[in-house]
């Protein structure tokens, strides 16, 4: 390849890249007001009763040791703060993971979904990002399906005696990918176009988003391996604490 | 840059061949004009969190806040639930108009509070307008994958109906969220009986955030101080660091917190004294108009369209 080739090739890429990672769409939050009033309620009626499982499971957590709803509080502020720092891209605009993969693996499903919903209420507050008619589908797709799926990918790798870090990255890219195909179909219920229907609108949505959405998934999947890998270095204790990691005690035991 | 290219984009999906020449052209020149004065007052995070300050220095801080919230759901479910474009920029202009006139916010922070939902906005109602057929409507399209990517005339109404109400939504949560600050509203849950963990977990997630913001904001700094965004590697790098360095800092200061607590009779259970505001007869007032103003707009809107 000559120089300019290279630079032809560099150049569309990036070209291409500019219309992909804006800053808009990077994170799958719905827009306030997106959604109709029946769509609104309805989802959020579906994430009841995974709110009260996940309340329920809080509670007997805190009963048995206090110190764990001061980390379930950590981490909830810390997802919030992933998405208000700088990840590079491209053309100099900002996109960011949504962290949830990682409380999943972490904290377990059912907790999530409520650590889930209160960040989402604030960055719908605080930087206006996401809304409140649409925090039910929000909640729905991003706090409960999404954690669902790296929870249980999780699971099955830990299972099968896939490697940690393999299993990680599975858990973490798989469930940003599903949290995106759900959200396009949240879309696509509300908005069907007339011709095809839900399916076809899905599609479209689904094409809008595959171009930001894929890479995202990718690097929110390193993303948490490399954080998963710093916190098995240097945050022991906190991690046997919360019930990742076995004590050596229970594991003499 | 591209919001203004999108704006540009919808207006001629929307208005191309509806307006006269001269009107659609003056459109075109005031969306570009909007986005590039949004691009101007782009959204950034840096230093602090621009709408939570706004919120305390408010001129609306002192009404009621359980009052605050229950017309903004009234005025939200009003915005969703009607079906007329012009009512939901009513809205938006009724919301507005509170937030920057009464609420004292400064013009550019209300617009760069707007740029974020706006974006999104853009390309979702975008998305709706156009469809893929078989054969292009209205005589053109873009080929794509053997079918034709076009805009249809129902489409592009439902488009339009969408922008108008999304707006008028994003009117109402930004009027609520610069006026009120999230200790007050979580005061607000206390009372409707949220379970006592969850609004435990919400001021504690509140108070950690700005703790965190600052450890972030100085290790980026740091980070970027040592070239550490230079490139897309270099920067990935840095933020997967960050990230990781952080969340062990938020560990520990999570134990540590925790022990201060202990040491001050912490029995799972935090107390606060709050200033009691009352929901005066003004208030009551201020925003009964404005809600009959908007239903007043949509009565009109049926009557005209009616008859």
């Amino acid at each position: 390849m000559t120089k300019l080739e290279k630079r032809l090739i560099a150049f569309s890429a990036a070209f291409a890249l500019m219309f992909g990672v804006t800053q808009t769409v990077s994170a799958m939050h719905i827009a306030e007001g997106f959604l109709s009033p029946g769509w609104c309620i309805g989802w959020g009626a579906v994430c009841i009763p995974f709110l009260i499982a996940g309340v329920l499971r809080i509670k007997r957590t805190v009963f048995r040791h206090r110190k764990s709803l001061i980390l379930l509080a950590m981490a909830g502020a810390y997802a919030f703060i992933l998405s208000a720092l700088k990840i590079p891209s491209i053309n100099g605009s900002s996109s960011h993971p949504t962290g949830t993969g990682m409380a999943a693996i972490l904290f377990g499903p059912a907790a999530t979904a409520v650590l889930g919903l209160i960040v989402l209420l604030f960055q719908a507050t605080l930087l206006a990002h996401g809304g409140l008619s649409t925090l039910g589908a929000n909640t729905f797709s991003m706090a409960i399906a999404g954690p669902l799926v790296s929870w249980g990918i999780y699971k099955l790798c830990k299972k099968c005696r896939v490697n940690r870090l393999v299993s990680i990255f599975l858990a973490a890219g798989l469930g940003d990918l599903f949290t995106y195909c759900v959200t396009s179909f949240q879309l696509a219920f509300d908005h069907p176009s007339e011709a095809g229907g839900v399916m076809a609108s899905a599609a479209e949505f689904l094409g809008v988003f595959a171009v930001t959405q894929v890479p995202l998934a990718i690097v929110e999947g390193l993303l948490t391996v490399v954080v998963m890998m710093g916190l098995e270095a240097y945050a022991k204790p906190e991690l046997t604490e919360i019930g990742y990691l076995k004590s050596s005690k229970e594991a003499q035991a | 840059m591209l919001i203004t290219i999108g704006a540009l984009l919808l207006g001629l999906v929307l208005l191309w061949e509806r307006a006269a020449l001269p009107w659609f052209l003056a459109a075109e020149a005031v969306l570009a004009l909007a986005g590039v004065m949004m691009a101007r007052c782009a959204h950034s995070h840096g230093g602090m969190l621009s709408i939570d300050v706004c919120a305390h220095q408010s001129r609306l801080l002192g009404w009621n806040a359980g009052g605050k919230l229950l017309f903004t759901a009234v005025m939200l479910f009003f915005t969703i639930s009607v079906d007329s474009a012009l009512t939901a920029l009513a809205v938006f202009g009724i919301t507005t108009l509170l937030t920057l006139a009464g609420g004292r916010v400064k013009p550019h922070i209300y617009l760069s509070c707007l740029t974020l939902p706006l974006g999104f906005l853009l390309l979702g109602s975008l998305t709706v307008a156009f469809e893929l057929l078989q054969e292009p409507a209205g005589g053109w399209g873009v080929p794509l994958f053997g079918m034709y990517l076009t805009v249809t005339e129902s489409g592009r109404r439902e488009a339009a109906l969408l922008i108008c109400r999304s707006a008028g939504a994003v009117g109402c949560l930004l009027f609520l969220s610069l006026s009120t600050p999230v200790g007050e509203l979580v005061a607000v849950f206390r009372k409707l009986r949220i379970p006592a963990v969850v609004t435990e977990l919400m001021y504690l997630i509140y108070r950690y955030i700005f703790i965190l913001l600052d450890a972030a904001f100085a290790m980026q700094q740091a980070a970027e101080s040592r070239l550490g965004y230079r490139t897309l590697r270099t920067g990935l790098r840095s933020y997967t660091r960050i990230a990781s360095s952080l969340l062990s800092a938020s560990f520990r200061r999570a134990s540590e917190n925790f022990d201060a607590m202990e040491a001050r009779c912490y029995d799972g259970e935090i107390r606060f004294l709050t200033r009691q505001k009352p929901f005066t007869a003004v208030q009551a007032g201020c925003f009964a108009g404005c809600a009959v103003l908007a239903a007043g707009v949509w009565a009109l809107l049926r009557i005209g369209g009616a008859g």
